[in-house]
C-alpha cells in the first residue's frame, strides 16, 4: 500500500505500535531538517509509514 | 549466612575501591535520560563496546567488554555480598545510580524504521530475587558512538517479570553523545523485564541517522543525590537499604545530570561480605 505524502499542518493519526503512546489526532508541526522525518508533538520524528490522514468529522 | 547485624556489616567490609571518572557534555537534560561514564576514561578505565549481536549476552566480569566496571570479587562459598558504602562527589549537581549491568547487545540498526527482532540470551540470576525472572530489571539504549539528529519515539516489546507481554517506550534525544543512557518506561503494572522474544522487539518511528546503540538490561542497586556541585554525598549499609550483590554483579554508574556541562566524578565503593 503506498504511503501518503504529508505536509506541515496536515492532521494525522499515529499507527501501531506507536498509537498507544500517541493516541488521537495530531498536527504535523515540522520536518526534521536533517532526516526529513515528519514531526508531531513538539519534535517527535515519524516516518510517513507510521502516519495516516485523520478522518475529518 | 546472611549479615543480620550492623556489627556483621562492619566486620565484613572489603577494601574501598576508588572511582575517578572524566565525563563529557551530555545530551539535553530530560526525564528518563541519563549519562553513563562506562566508556569514559578514569579509574576504572573505559569499557569497550560489545560486538555480541542483537540477541545479546548475559554480562559477567569475565567478558572482555566490561573493563570499566567497578572492581569487586565474589564472596567465598556460603557468604553473601552487600553494598557497604558508596560515596560520590561531582562537579555539577545531579543524581547517581549504581546499577548491575546484567545484559547487553549490539547490532541494532540506528536508521531502520521497522521492527527489529531480538531473541534475548537469558538474563543472569541477578534480579531483585537472585533469579533470572526479571524482577526489578530495567532497559535502556546506551550509545557507544555519538548518534545523529533523528528524534523518533522508540518502543521495546518485552516479556515482563511474570512473563506477560509488555511494551516500553522513550522519546529519543537528538545527537546523543557517547554514554547517553535512554531508559524505557515499562507498561502499566510491570516492574521488570525477563526477556525479549518478539519479531518486533525494538522499533524506532524514524531514523536516528548515525551512531552506535546498545540495548542494556540492568538492576538499580543504589542512588546518591548530589545536591550541589563539588559537595559529596554517600549512602551506607543502612541508608542504601542494604542491597544484596549477587555473584558476578557488574557495577556501572549512571548519572542523571541537572545541566549538560561536562561533569567529573570522584567517589568510593565499599562492599561488605558475610
Amino acid at each position: 500500500m503506498p504511503v501518503p505524502a504529508f505536509n506541515v499542518g496536515d492532521r494525522v493519526t499515529v499507527l501501531p505500535p506507536f498509537d498507544q503512546f500517541y493516541p488521537g489526532v495530531w498536527e504535523i508541526t515540522g520536518i526534521n531538517p536533517d532526516t526529513g522525518a515528519l514531526q508531531i508533538a513538539d519534535g517527535v520524528d515519524f516516518d510517513a509509514s507510521y502516519l495516516a490522514p485523520a478522518e475529518e468529522e | 549466612m546472611p549479615i543480620t547485624t550492623l556489627d556483621g556489616a562492619i566486620a565484613g567490609m572489603r577494601p574501598p575501591m576508588p572511582i575517578i571518572k572524566t565525563g563529557i557534555a551530555t545530551a539535553a537534560v530530560g526525564a528518563m535520560r541519563g549519562y553513563t561514564p562506562w566508556y569514559a576514561p578514569g579509574n576504572p578505565g573505559a569499557s569497550t563496546a560489545t560486538a555480541i549481536g542483537v540477541n545479546g549476552e548475559a554480562v559477567t566480569p569475565a567478558l572482555g567488554s566490561v573493563g570499566g566496571r567497578i572492581p569487586r570479587v565474589n564472596p567465598s562459598a556460603g557468604l553473601n555480598a552487600y553494598l557497604g558504602r558508596l560515596a560520590m562527589q561531582a562537579s555539577q549537581a545531579g543524581t547517581m545510580w549504581l546499577i548491575d549491568r546484567m545484559w547487553q547487545n549490539s547490532g541494532l540498526s540506528v536508521t531502520s524504521a521497522v521492527g527489529q527482532p531480538i531473541t534475548s540470551a537469558a538474563l543472569p540470576a541477578r534480579d531483585n530475587n537472585g533469579t533470572a525472572n526479571g524482577a526489578g530489571v530495567m532497559a535502556a539504549i546506551e550509545w557507544s558512538a555519538t548518534g545523529g539528529a533523528g528524534t523518533p519515539t522508540v518502543t521495546l516489546n518485552y516479556n515482563d517479570q511474570d512473563n506477560n507481554a509488555g511494551t516500553g517506550t522513550f522519546t529519543a534525544v537528538a545527537s546523543p553523545p557517547v554514554g547517553t543512557f535512554e531508559i524505557f518506561t515499562l507498561g502499566a503494572g510491570d516492574t521488570g523485564i525477563r526477556s525479549l522474544t518478539s519479531a518486533t522487539s525494538f522499533t524506532q518511528s524514524a531514523t536516528r541517522t548515525s551512531g552506535t546503540q546498545h540495548l542494556v538490561l540492568f538492576r538499580v542497586l543504589a542512588q546518591i543525590d548530589v545536591t550541589a556541585a563539588n559537595i559529596g554525598n554517600a549512602v551506607d549499609a543502612l541508608t542504601s537499604g542494604f542491597p544484596r550483590l549477587f555473584d558476578d554483579t557488574v557495577l556501572q554508574l549512571v548519572w542523571f545530570p541537572s545541566v549538560t556541562t561536562a561533569t567529573n566524578f570522584v567517589g568510593q565503593y565499599i562492599e561488605t561480605q558475610g
